[in-house]
């Protein structure tokens, strides 16, 4: 992130403006990558006899989230006058980037009750509540815009379809190894189909995702062939979004967003002390499979801790409405990104960091 | 059995998947729902070229046809002469996809030349060279000068200028297609003399044909304007751009080897780094990509030990590549102009054809090569593709006047050998019992 925004219009500029805003199909590309990686994921914990636990997590938070989004949205239209609507929009996508971002997703995974595969799970559905709502929001809540849904219908049903065809012949042919071309062009197909219609490509590649893993008898291995390559395409996406970072923006409305954010994560971390002391009084241990830690290896856990979700899923939203705020939001979790991955290197020695680097330790092993 | 039900498997999901594709695309057209449809058209293209060919190659291998051809088929089919899915604008915003995938394809052709193969061979290559540039130049000149009559660029030039184009046009039929090689010998994983002999001469003749070519543009050009003599600082640009791509390519190749040695993970990522940035860096200093990349996969596989690490990364990236580069070439076909000019390319691309065969079959001889060189020697240098086109790049920049539809006959004939060019060296490999599946079924019987 840094060195795009160093390289970028904001820093040394030494990429002119015409070639960062070339660069949307790539982004694009890493940003479904992220998508597809995480429902097949998703998927993966939902198998390793976590799927009520997936499934409880998943819901409640969701649901949690719309309904305070929901809220902020209504309230903020209600109190405010004059673009109220755009406002209130901020506001929701703030405190969306504050539930969604890397420390909250974190204290998700420490929650006693859920604590080794579910946090994936909250996680994922908050990114997806929060696509769906921008989704609704997108259409000026015309849902009586018959065409536009029974489009985006169409695209997300041959997502399932295409993935769970493409993920049959992988199974009955190749077995465990993984073939990339018609993979990669189905992914990018449905990235470019889906954002032409105006539908987040990261909806789309979830749902392609979710159906190729479905299909998998050997999934774990499938996923370590995805996962190999993240790196390489996890590594350009952020720099990318480097690039595309104005720091040039309305400093005041960035530090509302901001504010709103990081109270949005205080109110989780408090939410994940409550939750911890009810853990504790139940007496309820923690459960989980040494399989399902062994197999998140580094690549894997960068994607979320370095917040390639949020971000990817802000990515993509210059394809539909409100984009003039796009930047602003795109700065807003670059920023977040960045400064939670230096208060980890500062605060080495944090819960959160020894879990973490446990986990690495123990897949190095 | 199995076979047949995975084709059919295929064949289903490339119905499934291009079919409903090709019907959203067309819906979010019709419905003009699309709000910034030029951004995600490109994207959709690629997806579409590499679905699509990758799932057509299964159904070519069915019929014993190269995955190649399967790939330009592809490209055809949803380019903007037939299908439309992928239009003029998608194809010429794919142009990053070949520059990669040449990149990606010099330096897996240096990683696959050794200096024991060289060495082995060397009597062979060095006949097999001046039978290849001297009769296929000849011939192809001659058959483009008794076709003058039907080429209509040629009425108002004097025979010499007429004989300079003919020449012109040699060698362009000296050149060879890598890519094609490449990608042929990657899918057949073909391993023997016939392999090894057609790799090494096709990488080292682009050389040959670099230097007869900036010769003949300097003669070319004082015969087109009497007041320019023949220009020996062309020849010193040229030496200035091979020694300094050889010395880049070295360099890059020492700094490949170093982080192979000491890194050696993300080669992935290195790759598409190396392919895009060194590209443009070699572009800007004039020297050759193709040779310097080139230079670079030799070094490493002959001065280190981290070829293999190297290769295998080279053939897990090209079999993605592989596909984005053959396909969007076939998008690229020009096939209105290829309708019109048929006949007279056709006429070229047979004369090249028997040529090529009539010096393979001497070039064999002379050097006393192995049987299946004499019956099959000829057959990897049929192909012509992206570096003939760029070739024909240039000599319409040096010839503004008639360069231009010269290079659209260029154009038809690279098509024609193109398709051909890869199945006559597939089913060359297959009877000289060096590819995977003849190995297999010798080994069965």
């Amino acid at each position: 992130l840094i060195l795009g925004v160093l390289l970028g219009s904001s820093g040394l500029a030494i990429l002119p403006g015409e070639i960062t805003n070339a660069i949307d199909p790539l982004i694009v590309v890493g940003a479904s990558w992220i998508a597809f990686t995480a429902a097949i994921d998703w998927v993966e914990d939902f198998r390793n006899s976590q799927a009520t636990a997936v499934v409880r997590e998943g819901l409640t938070t969701m649901l949690g989230f719309a309904g305070f989004a929901a809220a902020l949205f209504l309230v903020g239209t209600c109190i405010l006058e004059e673009e109220a609507k755009a406002s209130a929009y901020l506001a929701a996508v703030a405190a969306w980037i504050g539930l969604a971002s890397p420390p909250s997703r974190r204290r998700l995974r420490q929650w006693p009750l859920v604590k080794l595969g579910a946090w994936r799970a909250g996680g994922f559905a908050v990114v997806f509540a929060g696509i769906v709502a921008h989704q609704f929001i997108s259409t000026d809540f015309q849902f009586a815009s018959g065409e536009l849904v029974l489009l985006w219908a169409v695209v997300l049903i041959a997502s399932v379809i295409l993935g769970a065809t493409l993920g049959g012949l992988q199974r009955i042919e190749l077995g465990s190894s993984l073939q990339w071309s018609p993979f990669v062009g189905s992914s990018l197909l449905l990235a470019g189909v889906s954002a032409r219609s105006g539908l987040s490509p990261i909806l789309a590649l979830m749902a392609f995702g979710g159906a190729f893993a479905c299909t998998q008898r050997e999934l774990v291995s499938v996923r370590a062939q995805v996962v190999e390559t993240t790196p390489a395409v996890l590594a350009p996406f952020l720099v990318l979004i480097g690039l595309k970072v104005d720091l040039r923006l309305n400093l005041r409305e960035a530090g509302v967003v901001v504010l709103l954010a990081a109270g949005i994560q205080g109110f989780g971390f408090l939410r994940h002390i409550f939750r911890v002391r009810v853990g504790r009084k139940a007496g309820v241990q923690a459960q989980g499979s040494d399989r399902l830690r062994d197999s998140n290896t580094m690549a894997r856990e960068s994607v979320y801790a370095s917040g390639g979700l949020e971000l990817s899923a802000l990515a993509v939203l210059p394809c539909t409405p409100f984009h003039e705020w796009s930047p602003l939001l795109l700065l807003v979790a670059a920023l977040n990104c960045v400064l939670d991955d230096a208060a980890n290197y500062v605060g080495r020695f944090s819960n959160d960091r020894e879990n973490f680097d446990s986990d690495k330790a123990r897949v190095h092993s | 059995m199995k076979h047949s039900t995975l084709t059919r498997g295929r064949f289903l999901l490339l119905l499934v998947g291009l079919l409903g594709s090709g019907f959203a695309v067309e819906l979010t057209d019709l419905l003009q729902v699309s709000l910034s449809a030029e951004t995600w058209t490109t994207v959709v293209s690629l997806g579409l070229l590499l679905l699509g060919g990758s799932l057509l190659a299964g159904v070519a291998e069915w019929i014993k046809l190269p995955h190649l051809s399967a790939y330009l088929v592809a490209g055809i089919l949803a380019g903007p002469h037939l299908l439309n899915w992928v239009d003029t604008a998608s194809v010429h915003q794919l142009e990053p996809v070949n520059t990669l995938a040449l990149a990606l394809i010099a330096l897996g052709g240096g990683v696959e030349l050794r200096i024991s193969a060289l060495r082995a061979n060397l009597r062979s290559l060095v006949w097999a060279t001046i039978a290849q540039s001297s009769i296929v130049l000849i011939a192809a000149s001659a058959v483009f000068l008794a076709l003058q009559s039907q080429l209509a660029f040629l009425r108002e030039m004097t025979s010499v200028q007429i004989a300079a184009v003919a020449v012109l046009w040699g060698i362009l039929a000296v050149s060879r297609s890598p890519s094609a090689c490449l990608a042929i010998l990657t899918q057949t994983r073909a391993n023997g003399p016939l392999a090894a002999f057609s790799l090494a001469f096709i990488m080292l003749s682009d050389v040959v044909v670099l230097l007869l070519l900036t010769v003949a543009l300097a003669f070319a050009k004082a015969a087109f304007d009497p007041q320019v003599d023949f220009a020996w600082s062309s020849l010193q640009t040229l030496g200035h751009e091979l020694l300094g791509s050889v010395a880049f390519g070295t360099t890059l190749g020492l700094g490949l080897v170093i982080y192979l040695r000491f890194f050696g993970h993300q080669l992935l990522l290195v790759i598409l780094v190396v392919g895009f940035g060194f590209t443009d860096v070699l572009r800007y200093v004039r020297f050759e990509p193709l040779l310097a990349f080139l230079t670079a996969g030799f070094f490493i596989q002959n001065f280190s030990r981290q070829g293999e690490k190297l290769q295998r990364a080279v053939h897990e990236a090209g079999s993605l590549v592989f596909v984005a580069f053959f396909a969007t070439a076939g998008a690229h076909l020009d096939l209105p102009l290829l309708y019109g000019m048929w006949p007279v390319a056709c006429a070229l691309c047979a004369g090249r054809l028997a040529a090529t065969w009539f010096a393979g079959r001497v070039a064999a001889r002379r050097a006393g090569d192995p049987e299946v060189l004499q019956r099959f020697g000829w057959a990897g240098m049929v192909s012509q593709a992206g570096l003939t086109l760029g070739l024909s790049l240039l000599i319409e920049r040096a010839f503004p006047s008639f360069g231009g539809s010269m290079r659209s006959l260029v154009i038809v004939t690279v098509a024609i050998n193109e398709i051909v060019g890869p199945i006559i060296f597939k089913v060359a490999l297959d009877r000289a019992g060096e590819s995977r599946d003849a190995a297999i079924a010798a080994n069965a019987v």
